[in-house]
């Protein structure tokens, strides 16, 4: 279980109010953040995607990310990376083809860059903001509303699994990968299941007696001011730069 | 068994987001007020098991879901996908932005075939479909994800160590492990609280304990 990087929904709302960039309207950041992500994808040049690297990482910082939350949260990146690179460097044999040791850099390079600026998009904005930052998007309000319901069921549901993790472990069970075990890993997440279920169709029953009709009520949104869009454009016109140089200097 | 952000190339990553949009436009379409609390629970449950790791050798791997879910969902199991990646990718940094549409993609195709499978093998043993299922749901994960990354780059595939051998070796035992686990799971809930499995099975089991 990985206790390490737990989040709970009170932990996630306090980045908000930060200095630097913030407040910044949810609609136009997480435009911004679309573009800039996806911008990254698209570039080669290792050069440019270390200009990139370093641009995220300033702007988020600024926007009152906290470099050690943002390190702590890269690290979960870092095992894949590895496990990715390394088949892909050596696999043409020994000594590494040119070609493919870019490759990896390159893709080591776009996941750190685009995870920087989501982790800098959604960490360090409470999510029920975002969350109606997608309907105002005009997302659908059931996809927005399953999100919401999602988030706050994901987080009983890990507590429910360590509360029984515990309890296995009380009984002297031992996680570990063995055939015998897998039916009770598989009852388990049965039984969390129908338990789950029940107590869904309880507080959906306690949430129609509320008024509930299929979606969550959003707010009405704050207006989009110049300053947010200025704000979205610099990350985003940033990238358009540097692909526009890709594309016609280099 | 996320792909993150910049593994995949500029045009599969679009690719692949477009057709989820579809995919998940199929999805919500028709959806009622009253599955929104079912499908939300799921894609929770979903998100929470990616955390659960079992130890195989020197690394870890974890239980997907995306039969059982297939199974319970239906049509609705993209949109439970689709919003448990998309808190993977953005509270846990599993997967990402760029690759949610092909991360969807590559679990709800297997999810929506499983349910059609499952259901269509009525009168069988309850574990027996569990279990192929679950065992299936991963074989096309990872041949779904095999076609991706061959068409982001032919370096995937190249020499015995590539990344592909290595990603088939290590999903070899998530197969029989998700086969198992799904028998297991889905034969107790068909025991337990056979309405979640939908009508058949209800009556099935109803007659059962006649």
């Amino acid at each position: 279980m990985g206790h390490n990087h737990h989040h709970t929904p009170e932990m996630n709302n306090k980045q908000s109010g930060a200095a630097g960039v913030q407040p910044w309207e949810p609609r136009t950041k997480l435009v911004a953040g679309i573009i800039f992500v996806f911008g990254v994808i698209s570039l080669h040049s290792l050069w440019l995607l270390g200009i990139s690297l370093v641009f995220a990482t300033i702007f988020a910082l600024w926007g009152g990310l906290d470099a050690g939350q943002l390190l702590k949260k890269l690290a979960v990146l870092l095992p894949f990376l590895a496990l990715m690179s390394i088949p892909l460097v050596l696999g043409g044999g020994v000594p590494p083809d040119p070609e493919r040791s870019v490759l990896a850099a390159q893709i080591f390079m776009k996941a750190l860059t685009a995870m920087t600026f989501t982790i800098f998009v959604f960490t360090n904005q409470p999510i029920e903001e975002m969350l109606e930052a997608l309907e105002h998007l005009k997302v659908p309000a059931a996809i927005t509303t399953v999100i919401y319901l999602a988030y706050r069921y994901g987080f009983l549901f890990i507590q429910e699994m360590e509360t029984t993790l515990r309890a296995l472990k009380a009984r002297l069970f031992t996680p570990r990968l063995h055939w015998s075990a897998l039916p009770i890993y598989g009852e388990l997440a049965g039984g969390l299941l129908i338990k789950s279920i029940n107590r869904s169709e309880t507080v959906y029953r306690a949430m129609t007696a509320r008024g509930f009709r299929g979606s969550v009520p959003v707010g009405k949104p704050r207006p989009i001011e110049n300053r947010d869009l200025g704000k979205a454009a610099f990350p985003a016109g940033f990238l358009m730069v540097l692909i526009i140089i890709e594309q016609v200097v280099l | 068994m996320h792909i993150a952000d910049g593994v995949l190339s500029t045009q599969v990553a679009a690719v692949t987001s477009g057709v989820t949009a579809a995919v998940l436009a199929y999805s919500v379409k028709g959806i009622k007020e009253e599955e929104i609390p079912r499908t939300s629970l799921l894609a929770g449950f979903f998100f929470a098991v990616s955390l659960i790791s079992i130890p195989v050798g020197p690394s870890t791997i974890h239980p997907l879901f995306a039969g059982l879910l297939g199974v319970i969902l239906g049509r609705r199991a993209p949109l439970a996908l689709f919003v448990g990646l998309l808190l993977q990718a953005v509270l846990f940094q599993h997967g990402g932005l760029t690759t949610l549409g092909a991360n969807t993609l590559m679990l709800s195709i297997p999810a929506l075939l499983s349910h059609s499978i499952y259901h269509g093998m009525a009168g069988r043993q309850i574990i027996l479909r569990g279990a192929l299922v679950g065992g299936f749901s991963v074989t096309a994960t990872v041949l779904i994800l095999i076609v991706l990354l061959v068409s982001t780059d032919p370096a995937f595939t190249e020499g015995t160590f590539s990344v592909i051998n290595i990603l088939v070796v290590g999903h070899l035992p998530l197969v029989a492990i998700e086969a198992l686990v799904t028998g297991a799971a889905l034969k107790l809930i068909a025991k337990a609280k056979p309405e979640i499995l939908g009508v058949q099975e209800a009556k099935a089991s109803a007659n059962r304990a006649r």
